[in-house]
């Protein structure tokens, strides 16, 4: 049987790629990309401490977060599309209207 | 869990599931009516939800219950912040409906994301297991990142969309691995059982318990706009529609300090050494960044971003005091948000009232001489900005008093004079916009008319903010049953 450290030290990389990935890449689409594996880090987390207590509260909680996932993808990808058509691009740096 | 038990449950779900249903019912009554029909009656329709939404709520006041295996609670408390959440929700429709014709986006689904945003609110109010509370705060965040780029052919709309939702991810993202951590540690998602496994001998220690709690905070500042994790806050604030901005400067807020006076005073009152630190920190620094930020603004709402943000700070002294002594603490800050929420809506009434074609209405210079171009609408700027600094007799100086009373009494002096001194600074950019309009001849001449709608919704907040501040009794007697709910 794998014990739970393995899966929590997955789940610390994939969260912490997905940081790194969220801080460094300008790509919008990259970045959400990025985002989504942070959610699934913690998400993997869920399922793994849920298995080996067996409580069953972290799946149902990861099944809420997957549709929520989900749900945000799709609001999120329309935000880049209308981006898209206003201004031709979709890289993080050219979004400089708003500022102190 | 029986049949029968779900459908008492759900009985006691009555304000939400008329929230939703009025949503529902008005994202298909905007597609099959003809585009001749005049989206006023959607907004009329859904405020007539929100109204009746709000009587069922006043008829749960009293009840203490768990509904669905704890998922949700039908308490005081509830009912104090989905009653905040419900007039906040109905006053920025009010103004909407000016807004939108002046700004030319007259679109029905505008409103029905209102509703299903005060609908995730409504729910965080009265979650008690952090399944409901994520449910609740990602309906909120979604409908509101839909919200902000709602006039899709302007970018600087867009722009806030875009920055909102993917810091508004990032949070989340953050958060949910903390409560994750947390579950890991404690072996459950419910706050009362997280607080018998946390007050365990022995249970309140431990390097991922911790780190769990200091992601659970890193998130929760994010969504809270604490400082240093504001950075995202003034330019969603100044690029989405300005009722938006109202909205988005209550709702998520007060509904996100919902939850964390229900988790962090009451649940992880064993940890309250370690969040109380943190707390402490982080509101010092928030009421005084966010103070000199708004001192060099030259837009107003922009300045109103600032200022909640350091209104924020300031209802976290009042969190930090429950550390010592709960029930002052948790009431200071349910009757700073009482007078927030009626000043700050007000505010942002003001400057939708300004704002007309081609013109927004936003900059400081666009006050000069409103004192006579239009008397009434001066008059209640004023209010609202002596409300938010704390003057008396509005309720903004009791409710700044409790906050640093709680603050003294829980032995954290240097936060109360830190608030106290920064309650000072921040006359000087609160009371900028009173020296404009009144000591400033005006660059146009044309007289602002009041539409009905806005009229109403100004005079009420107006009202509210004088009669707290003049008779504070029955505001007190409510924070304080609220309070004996929670405990």
């Amino acid at each position: 049987m794998v014990s739970i450290t393995w899966y929590l030290v997955v789940s610390a990389l994939l969260f912490t790629i997905g940081l790194i990935g969220v801080l460094v890449k300008r790509n919008i689409i990259m970045v959400f990309l990025c985002l989504e594996l942070m959610l699934n880090a913690a998400n993997l987390n869920m399922v793994a401490f849920s298995h080996y207590s067996s409580n069953i509260e972290g799946q149902i909680f990861t099944i809420f977060s997957i549709t929520v996932a989900a749900a945000e993808a799709v609001v999120g990808l329309a935000i880049v599309i209308s981006l898209f058509r206003n201004g031709g691009n979709i890289n993080i740096d050219e979004f400089n209207i708003l500022k102190w | 869990m029986n049949t029968a038990q779900l459908w008492t449950d759900t009985l006691y779900l009555l304000p939400e599931i008329i929230i939703a249903l009025t949503g529902l019912l008005a994202l298909v009554w905007d597609f099959i009516s003809p585009e001749s029909v005049k989206k006023s009656r959607l907004a009329l329709f859904s405020l007539f939800g929100i109204m009746l939404a709000a009587v069922f709520c006043f008829m749960q006041a009293g009840l203490d219950k768990q509904i669905f295996s704890n998922l949700l609670a039908v308490d005081y408390f509830a009912v104090v912040y989905k009653i905040i959440l419900l007039v906040t929700a109905g006053m920025v429709i009010l103004m909407s409906m000016n807004y939108l014709k002046v700004q030319d986006t007259q679109r029905g689904e505008y409103y029905v994301l209102i509703l299903f945003s005060t609908l995730g609110m409504m729910v965080m109010a009265a979650a008690t297991n952090f399944i409901s509370m994520y449910l609740g705060l990602e309906l909120t965040a979604i409908s509101c990142y839909i919200l902000c780029g709602f006039m899709i052919k302007d970018k600087a709309s867009n722009e806030s969309a875009i920055k909102y939702f993917i810091l508004g991810l990032f949070a989340s993202a953050i958060l949910v691995y903390g409560i994750s951590l947390i579950y890991g540690v404690c072996g459950s998602l419910n706050f009362s059982q997280i607080q018998q496994a946390l007050s365990r001998p022995g249970g309140n220690s431990g390097v991922v318990l911790l780190t769990g709690m200091v992601m659970l905070i890193v998130g929760f500042g994010f969504k809270m706009a604490v400082v240093p994790f504001h950075m995202w806050m003034p330019d969603v604030y100044e690029g989405a529609p300005t009722p938006v901005t109202a909205f988005m400067s209550i709702g998520p807020k007060v509904a996100c300090f919902a939850v964390a006076l229900r988790f962090f005073p009451i649940a992880a009152y064993a940890l309250r050494v370690q969040w109380g630190f943190i707390f402490a920190i982080l509101a010092a620094i928030t009421i005084t960044l966010a103070n000199f930020h708004a001192l060099r603004q030259e837009s107003v709402k922009r300045m109103l971003a600032y200022s909640g943000i350091s209104h924020v700070g300031y209802a976290l002294i009042g969190l930090v005091a429950t550390t010592v002594d709960r029930q002052i603490g948790l009431m200071s800050v349910i009757v700073y948000f009482l007078v927030y929420f009626t000043a700050n809506v007000g505010a942002f009434g003001v400057i939708v009232l300004l704002c007309q074609k081609g013109r927004m209405g936003e900059k400081f210079d666009d006050f000069k001489g409103l004192g006579k171009r239009s008397p009434f609408a001066a008059m209640l700027m004023t209010i609202f900005m002596l409300s938010l600094l704390g003057i008396p007799p509005t309720g903004g100086f009791l409710a700044k008093v409790w906050v640093f009373a709680a603050a003294v009494k829980a032995d954290y002096m240097w936060l109360a004079v830190i608030g106290v001194i920064n309650a000072i600074i921040s006359a000087y950019y609160y009371l900028r916009v009173t020296v404009m309009m009144y000591m400033h001849d005006p660059e146009e001449q044309s007289s602002l008319s009041f539409t009905p709608a806005l009229a109403v919704a100004l005079y009420i907040m107006a009202f509210f903010t004088l009669y707290m501040g003049v008779f504070p009794g029955s505001f007190f007697e409510l924070a304080k049953k609220s309070v004996i709910a929670l405990l």
